[in-house]
Order: C-alpha cells, then structure tokens, then sequence
C-alpha cells in the first residue's frame, strides 16, 4: 500500500544550519494494516508522516502509494491523490466557522461533489462518528473527543483508503483517548482502510496497532509486528523501550501515568543509566 | 443646508469604503499568501506590493489629496466636488484595509490550511472557503475602524470641494463664529461614529463562532 525507500529529509534552519529530520528510512506499510510510528519529540515521526501526502517534501528517497509514487507529483495530480488519503491532527484544526456539517461536507466540496451526494455521505459519517445530534454545532461548542470525531468524519468524506493521523489522541485524556481508539479501529476493521498512526503514546500502539516503526534521531531503529516486537525484541532501543513497560506494568487501564509516554520512558532510562 | 452636508459624508464615506473594501481585501489577502511558506509565494511580488502599500500610508492624507489631484481628474474628470472627493478618500483606505486584513488573514490558524492542503485544496479553494469565511470577523472589525477613519478623513475633503459635514463645521461654526451649528454637526458626527461602529461590531458578532 505505502513504500517508503530510502527517505531522507533535510531542511536549513533559521539559523541557516543544515538540519536532518529523516535519515535513510525505509518502511513497508501493508493495505487494511494499522501501523504506528513511535519515538520521541524532535525524532521526525511526524515529519515522515507528512511525507507520504506531501505536506513535507522530503529531500530524496521516493514514497509510493498504491502504486502511485507520490514523491513526483505536483499540482493537480499531488492534489488528487491528497484526496485519496485522510489526515486526522493533534489539534483538531476544523474551520471555526463551520458548523460540524459544514466541516465533513468541506473535502466533498473541494472534489465538487454534488450537493444531494454529499449530504447522504455527511449523514452516513455523522452516525458512524455518533455525532448525528451535533450536525448544526460549532467546533467552539465541541468536546475534544467530539472535535476529533468530526476530524475523522472529515477525513473519510471523500472515501479514502488511507487514514493518516498526526498525533491524533495526544491532547485528550485518558477516557477520550480510547473511544477514539476504538473508533479508528472499528473503521479499519469495518472499511479495511490502511492507518498509520504517528504517537508517543505507547499504550496506543498497544491497543490498535499491528505493525510498529520506531523512530529515533531522524532513523528507524526497529520495526516489525506489534506482538513480535513485544514478545522478541532486538535492537538496543527496543529492549529499553520493553523493560520499560513491563516495569510500568501496563495494566492497560489508566492511559496518563508517567512513565506512559515514549519520552518520559527514555529520559527514565537516560537517569538509570546515569546513576550506574 | 444639514441634510445636504449629511448625504455628502454618507455618500464620499459609504463609497470610498466601497471602493477600498473591493480593492484592499484581495491586496491584503495577496500580501499574505505571496509571503515565504504561505499557499502561493513570491517574494518579488509581495516586496513590491508591500513598498506601494507603505508609500501610501506614509504621505499625509492632506498632501495625498493634492499630489494625485491629475488622477482624481482623469477618473472622475473632475479635481474639485463630492465625487471627487471620494478619489483619495479611497487610494488612503486601500492600503490601510490591506494591512488590516493582511493581519487578520495572518491569524487563520496554519493548522486549518494545512488540513485543507491535506485535503487536497487548491490555492484559490484555501483563500475563498478558509482564508476569508475563517477571518471574516477580523476583516469586518478592521473595515468598521477604516470606515470610522474616513468619517474624520472626509472632514479635510472640504479642502477640493467635497462638502459634508465636517466642511459644514468648519465654514460655518469655526470660520462663522457660528457654535450652535459647530455643536449640532459635532453631535450628529459623534451618532454617526457611534452608529458605524455598532452596526460594524453586530455583524462581526453575527459570524464569530
């Protein structure tokens, strides 16, 4: 579904210093998978994230997706593979001028979609999210989990196979955190739709995720199944980020514990190895 | 004599914000998404863009009304009256409502283009379905205090001619001594002000969200 080969992304600072994002990345990302990519602040998981649509040109390296390698588009044709592929964000950014309608009938409207088309599909999403009663509210009178359901009706507006989600659960708590999870799993499983899945959260990649990328200092360190990598780990990292778990216990109930999240556990793990 | 002079400031007023409204909103949008990173750079066209729009607002309204008196004459064939009036009322309002939209355009949360970028938007379909429905409150408070400003702008129109109520004041109430005249114009000028900026701010609070 997704290859990603050799990416390398390069960018100059305001202080015009060269500075390396991506580094040598290579990732297979099976269609129907939900794949998370996992690291610290500042390792680039993001940055590759927004590579595969675009947001970010990487500086070499291609990506393709289904058979489309989007690394040379421009234009018209990167805009209308943009529509293939949903984004969901940390921050919701929905248009706080439009109604909750407005907002997942806003991708339908770019790809001029009929209006009699898109007013089924908004209320197809609209009970899928179980946001049916909040049709005519405003981002402003939302919830956070209620914003991200409206992100992800959105996101799936114009039918996309892929789902890319930026940090998606990373400013809701713990509760929200996996009703949201929930959701994008059940739409995964339901539609077979290809999710990556950017997070620090490694409760997250636990609950719904099938493969892992770890992601650390610009390159990935580890990948492979999520069940394989927890039950036979290899590299370095992946042994701390391990033992790190099973000393939290994980006991997959309360989500925000310190200790919870991947930065937390390697500066935990930078202490100790301080101290000895 | 009043009701003249009150149509006079409505029309050069109502006009000239017209006029920089139509031509200020798309400037102001251009200087935005030229800039470097935004939705359409280029850095030549918003150097020079931004070079006209400071040059304008650095020359005093008085003088202005006087350097462009030829192109006052070749747009309305006329130097002198209302309309003409309404000339360098409008080439004054034009670069300050780019500014001001400049700046509300600039607080779109870069998030929200980004998402529709993600979404596959073009440029044209981010400045008319983001840009503007997203700042719209900010554009409409900045076109109330450009409309408020040409109030007190008109005043000095009387100098080529163009009536109103401030030239009322001044010829008959400061020039002719005359205060019960200074007085009314002074409080019907206060109405006016105050009743520009209430309707400005209902409509800005009708599309806030």
């Amino acid at each position: 579904m997704i290859r990603i080969r050799q990416l390398q992304k390069v960018y100059t600072d305001a202080g015009g210093r060269r500075v390396t994002a991506l580094e040598d990345v290579n990732l297979h990302i099976k269609g129907g998978e939900i794949f998370g990519i996992i690291g610290p602040s500042g390792a680039g998981k993001s940055t590759l994230l927004r590579c595969i649509n675009m947001l970010e040109m990487p500086t070499s390296g291609s990506i393709t997706v289904d058979g489309t390698e989007v690394t040379r588009l421009k234009g018209r044709d990167l805009r209308a593979v943009r529509r293939q592929m949903g984004m969901i964000f940390q921050h919701f950014n929905l248009l706080s001028s439009r109604t909750t309608y407005r907002n997942v009938a806003f991708p339908m409207e770019i790809s001029s979609m009929p209006d009699n088309e898109i007013k089924k599909r908004v209320e197809r999403l609209l009970a899928l999210v179980e946001l049916e009663d909040k049709a005519g509210a405003y981002p402003s009178e939302l919830s956070g989990g209620q914003k991200q359901r409206v992100g992800i009706a959105r996101a799936l507006a114009t039918g996309s196979k892929i789902l890319l989600c930026d940090e998606a659960t990373s400013s809701l708590d713990p509760r929200t955190t996996r009703s949201i999870l929930a959701l994008l799993k059940s739409i995964n499983e339901k539609y077979g739709i290809t999710i990556v899945m950017v997070t620090h959260q490694i409760q997250a990649v636990k609950q719904i995720c099938h493969s892992v990328a770890i992601i650390e200092r610009s390159e990935v360190v580890e990948q492979g199944r999520v069940e394989e990598m927890f039950s036979r780990p290899g590299a370095e990292i992946t042994k701390g980020f391990l033992e790190d778990i099973s000393v939290t216990g994980f006991p997959g109930g309360s989500l925000k514990k310190p200790g919870d999240t991947y930065e937390a556990q390697s500066k935990a793990k930078e202490v100790k190895k301080n101290v000895g | 004599m009043l009701a003249d002079a009150l149509w006079q400031t409505v029309y050069m007023v109502g006009l000239s914000v017209t006029i920089s409204s139509l031509w200020g909103i798309p400037l102001g949008i251009i200087l935005v998404i030229t800039d470097t990173g935004s939705i359409a750079e280029n850095m030549p066209l918003n150097r020079i863009l931004a070079f006209v729009v400071n040059t304008t607002r650095s020359i005093p309204f008085v003088i202005l009304m006087v350097v462009i008196i030829p192109f006052t004459r070749f747009v309305t064939g006329s130097a002198i009256g209302t309309t003409a009036a309404v000339v360098p009322l409008s080439v004054a309002a034009i670069p300050f409502v780019a500014r001001v939209v400049e700046t509300s355009v600039r607080e779109v949360d870069k998030g929200v283009i980004e998402a529709a970028q993600a979404m596959g938007a073009a440029p044209l379909q981010i400045i008319v379905k983001v840009l503007v429905p997203e700042a719209l409150p900010a554009i409409i408070s900045g076109i109330t205090l450009t409309a408020v400003n040409l109030i007190g702008y008109s005043a000095m129109a009387g100098a080529i001619g163009g009536g109103g109520l401030g030239h009322l004041a001044i010829r008959y109430g400061y020039q002719g001594f005359d205060m019960k005249i200074l007085l009314i114009i002074v409080v019907i000028l206060i109405v006016f002000v105050q009743g520009t900026q209430f309707v400005g701010d209902h409509i800005a609070k009708k599309v806030i969200h």
